[in-house]
């Protein structure tokens, strides 16, 4: 079978590891490449044996599994993850999903949903467990208004706006930590933060902004 | 008026003079003008002088004078009375009332005898030079007496009646004396008609007949009645002599030298009738005046507080009344006993040589009473030499009250001045303006450690008990505005620069003029150490408390995070196997149906035991916190609660994961938490909103609900646990929390959070 899916298990409880290596070996679609409990030794086993799929747990001792994920979309390795957790919640599910997991399986359904899972994403598709797929959903609305929406405003802290505002004014950044008490240093720190929250690249595109919603600030 | 009356004696005075003689026996004019030069001030005298001008002129000029003699006569005149009233009023009175043998003689010597002669120089000689006189020498001689017997005779009368009498005599209410005056003017008329019409006239031998007469005058009316005595006989024998000249030879009447025997008659007459008068009435008003002034003594001496005694060699020869009280006897008890029997056993040897010694000074001694009591007396004595006799005058006061006055009043003394100095407090008195010492006790010595010697005259800012001056104005501001402070804290020094935290009251008062502060200094040192510990403990108590609720919580939140780890390593993990187990099993082929069943209910049991295990797992402990940072485990909570309850709740977080540790980050979480616990529980409200500012230094966390709300005032009610959960947390985070709410107007929690500004 030249086709066989490589498969990485990083997972700290043995006994869990244990039954997921089972299911896996049991399916001849699947090649079982590595095992680990930690996230470090996980990176390095994606390095060497490059997997298709890596299947992390959330919680590990020392690096943790959405770390190591993101770790590894910011490496752009070809690997594709799919996480593991026990907790059942949306946040968490976003979060792996923002870092570019391809599957979310619940540890809880593990056994039944983990080939399946794998299978998905070595193909190039997303897996959610079936008991949280309406995340899925819900997400893909937000992330269509989130698009839709232009960044404003509402999108920076009540800091960022106070700034913005002194901006709006034409003081300097010294001038405007003289007034807020701050180093000039963290009011540059500040503009950086508000020009990427606002998609604004430069000062004066910065100062623009700011004097056309000066009323609004 | 003087002019007329000028006029009129001179016209009476022709009368009294024989007719068809150039003489004038008795020039009345003379005695007038000096009366009424006498009777006024110098000043005057020139327009005196001028008025007799016209009267001397009208009255010569009816008699036939020529006018240049007129005009020398009118100076003698002048000269003469100007002269004699000018000598008297410099030698011997002002105005003379003849009240003495001086004043009668200076008049009779000035005005009667010498200033007659130099106007009869002047009158004389116009007689001779005009050939109205045949020999100077008589004219002289007659002018001379003719003036100084009226000076002698109207003179003293005129002075001794004067016009305006300012002590009228009520004669008229003594009838015995009118009918005295009525005999003796009778007596008078008769001898000088017995002399006039028996014997030779005025040249009679006998004339010294009249001489008891006028003594009786002189004796019985005094001088004024001697004075008119004098004056009416003089008139009554010159008048008769000069009209009629009984019993003058026709030589003597030509010769005129009867003129000159009557003038020289009459002149004594007067003198006999006026010294003794003068002599009676100086005596009598010289016994008058003794009277007066022995009356005088005795209503002071009665009058008098002190006992007055009089003795001579010891012997008490008068006291008065008051002294009679003061000893408590009686007069007859006391006249002709010896002084010394009224001093008190253990005093009479020292006063009995006293009073041998004639000592005058003030001196102290005790007195015995009659009824054998003593009594405290203070004595001044003074010795008067009268004749020669050397009387004793003692003035004795009854001091016995002032003594016991002064004894209390010294007793009182020095009680205050025992307590002033007992005192256990310091007390001073200082000078208001200057600030310095003028007493202070022994309390004030020993708290500062100076003596009183040192500190006397100094102040406290010389002293250094005060810093400097400026540590003093307030409390001397203080005392100045109000009159007095109390328990005032102040910081002074002791000897050494000691440092002393002193409590001080102190109160305005006068001492003589100068305004002075009492002040009662309290040592507090002691106390405020003790009150400072006291704080300290407090407040490191409380400290230690915080830190124990601070521990309390993090030991909390450390377990339920183990117990949460624990049930997901342990439990949860144990609970996926199950049911991973089961389902392995399952997919095993060939399995009989009750066996594939049977593990179908393992595994559905397993995943319930998961979801109720993650579900206090999730209470125990946010593992998003850890796993996601604050503001997504915020809005985690967010979406659960929306989830699990009614209420439409929104939020809004501004990022804040950088900004706390763990610990931190989970008092925020869990503030929320509980807030929103507490919407979720009691609030009853529709719609909630839980939003997270970042400003620039602070963090503004605000959960606002529209629900029913409760009394704020009330701290809670019920919710009273849940809000102090909260507020212990906020305080961990040095924050501040703000709750407003109303019954039916919803709460808003506040919570405000210092944050670093300098985070990046």
């Amino acid at each position: 079978m030249l086709n066989r899916i490589k498969v990485l298990i990083v997972d700290d409880h043995p006994l869990f590891r244990s039954g997921l290596r089972q299911v896996i070996a049991d399916d001849p679609r699947l090649q079982l490449v590595g095992e680990t409990g930690d996230g470090e030794t996980a990176l390095k086993l994606v390095e060497d044996k490059k997997p298709d799929v890596a299947v992390l747990d959330v919680n590990l001792p020392g690096l943790s599994g959405l770390d190591l994920a993101r770790k590894l979309h910011i490496q752009r390795l070809p690997t594709r993850v799919i996480m593991l957790t026990m907790h059942k919640d949306e946040e968490t599910c976003n979060r792996a999903l923002d870092i570019g997991a391809r599957g979310f399986v619940l540890k809880e359904n593990a056994v039944e949903e983990i080939l399946k899972a794998i299978v998905a994403v070595a193909d190039g598709e997303h897996y959610l467990s079936s008991t949280i797929s309406g995340y899925l959903v819900r997400r893909r609305n937000r992330a269509e208004s989130l698009a839709a929406k232009k960044p404003g405003l509402d999108d920076l802290t009540k800091a960022e706006r106070r700034i913005l505002k002194l901006i709006a004014e034409k003081k300097t950044s010294r001038e405007i930590g003289a007034e807020l008490f701050i180093s000039p240093r963290t009011v540059e720190a500040h503009r950086a933060n508000i020009c990427s929250k606002l998609e604004l690249t430069g000062s004066h595109s910065l100062l623009q902004f700011a004097l056309e919603n000066r009323s609004a600030i | 008026m003087f002019g007329a009356a000028y006029f009129l004696c001179a016209g009476a005075s022709s009368f009294l003079s024989a007719r068809n003689s150039p003489f004038v026996t008795f020039w009345l004019p003379a005695g007038l003008f000096l009366a009424v030069l006498l009777s006024n001030p110098t000043r005057h005298w020139p327009w005196l002088a001028l008025t007799v001008l016209p009267a001397n002129l009208a009255y010569d000029l009816l008699y036939g004078t020529k006018f240049e003699v007129i005009l020398f006569f009118y100076c003698a005149n002048t000269v003469q009375a100007v002269t004699g009233a000018w000598l008297v009023r410099k030698f011997v009175a002002e105005r003379p009332t003849l009240a003495t043998l001086n004043e009668f003689f200076g008049l009779v010597f000035f005005a009667a005898i010498f200033s007659p002669m130099l106007g009869a120089f002047i009158g004389a000689a116009t007689l001779f030079h005009f050939g109205l006189s045949h020999s100077f020498e008589q004219s002289w001689k007659t002018w001379w007496g003719s003036n100084a017997m009226a000076l002698l005779v109207l003179t003293p009368f005129i002075l001794t009646w004067p016009l305006k009498s300012n002590k009228p005599r009520n004669y008229f209410n003594q009838p015995n004396k009118i009918a005295e005056a009525a005999l003796l003017l009778l007596g008078l008329i008769t001898f000088a008609w017995y002399l006039l019409a028996s014997d030779k006239g005025v040249m009679s031998p006998n004339k010294s007949v009249l001489i008891p007469l006028l003594l009786w005058a002189g004796l019985r009316f005094g001088v004024r009645g001697a004075a008119a005595a004098s004056l009416f006989l003089s008139l009554l024998l010159a008048f008769f002599t000069a009209q009629f000249f009984f019993g003058l030879t026709p030589s003597q009447i030509s010769s005129g030298e009867y003129v000159f025997v009557m003038q020289m008659a009459l002149a004594m007459a007067s003198l006999m009738a006026l010294i003794p008068a003068i002599v009676i009435g100086e005596r009598e008003r010289t016994l008058a005046e003794l009277r007066e002034s022995e009356e005088r003594l005795k209503n002071l001496s009665a009058a008098a507080f002190e006992g007055i005694c009089i003795s001579e060699n010891g012997k008490i020869l008068d006291v008065n009344n008051q002294f009679l009280v003061m000893f408590g006897c009686e007069r007859t008890n006391v006249i002709g006993h010896q002084i010394i029997e009224f001093v008190a056993p253990e005093w009479r040897n020292s006063i009995a040589e006293r009073i041998r010694a004639g000592q005058e000074t003030i001196y102290g001694h005790q007195l015995l009473r009659k009824d054998g009591s003593i009594f405290s007396a203070e004595a001044q004595a003074k010795m008067v030499h009268i004749g020669n006799q050397t009387l004793r005058m003692t003035a004795l006061r009854d001091v016995t009250e002032r003594k016991q006055v002064e004894q209390a009043l010294r007793e009182s003394e020095e009680k205050f001045s025992k307590a002033f100095q007992a005192s256990p407090d310091g007390i001073c008195i200082t000078e208001l303006e200057t600030g310095r010492f003028m007493e202070v006790n022994e309390g004030y010595c020993r708290l500062f450690n100076y003596t009183r010697e040192e500190l006397l005259g100094h102040s406290g800012t010389e002293m250094g008990i005060f810093e400097d001056a400026e540590a003093r104005s307030p409390f001397v501001q203080a005392v100045r505005d109000t009159g007095s402070v109390r328990d005032m804290e102040l910081i002074t020094y002791g000897r050494g620069r000691k440092k002393i935290l002193v409590q001080v009251s102190a109160e305005c008062i006068e001492l003589g003029t100068h305004p002075c502060i009492v002040s009662v200094i309290h040592d507090v040192t002691e106390r405020k150490r003790t009150e400072t510990e006291r704080d300290e403990s407090i407040a490191r108590e409380a400290q230690a408390r915080a830190e124990y609720t601070f521990q309390l919580i993090a030991s909390q939140e450390a377990e339920r995070m183990r117990i949460a780890r624990e049930l997901h390593d342990g439990l949860s993990q144990n609970l996926l196997l199950i049911k991973n187990r089961a389902h392995l099993e399952m997919s095993r082929t060939k399995l009989p149906d009750a066996v594939r069943d049977e593990l179908q209910s393992i595994s559905n049991l397993a995943s319930q035991a998961i979801a109720e295990v993650r579900q206090i797992s999730r209470d125990l402990h946010p593992h998003q916190l850890d796993l996601l940072g604050l503001t997504r485990a915020l809005r985690a909570l967010i979406e659960n609660a929306n989830e699990s309850s009614k209420i439409a709740i929104s939020g809004k977080f501004d990022s804040a994961d950088d900004l706390f540790q763990r610990a931190a980050a989970t008092n925020v979480y869990r503030v929320v938490q509980e807030s929103l616990n507490n919407v979720l529980k009691h609030s009853h409200a529709k719609k909630a909103r839980v939003t997270l500012e970042r400003d620039v230094h602070e963090l503004q966390l605000r959960i606002q609900d529209d629900g029913c709300g409760f009394n704020a005032g009330r701290n809670g009610g019920g919710k009273g646990l849940g809000l102090k959960n909260i507020a212990e947390r906020v305080r961990m985070l040095g924050g501040k929390i703000k709750l407003e709410s109303e019954p039916h107007k919803g709460t808003c929690i506040e919570i405000t959070i210092p944050i670093s500004a300098e985070h990046d």
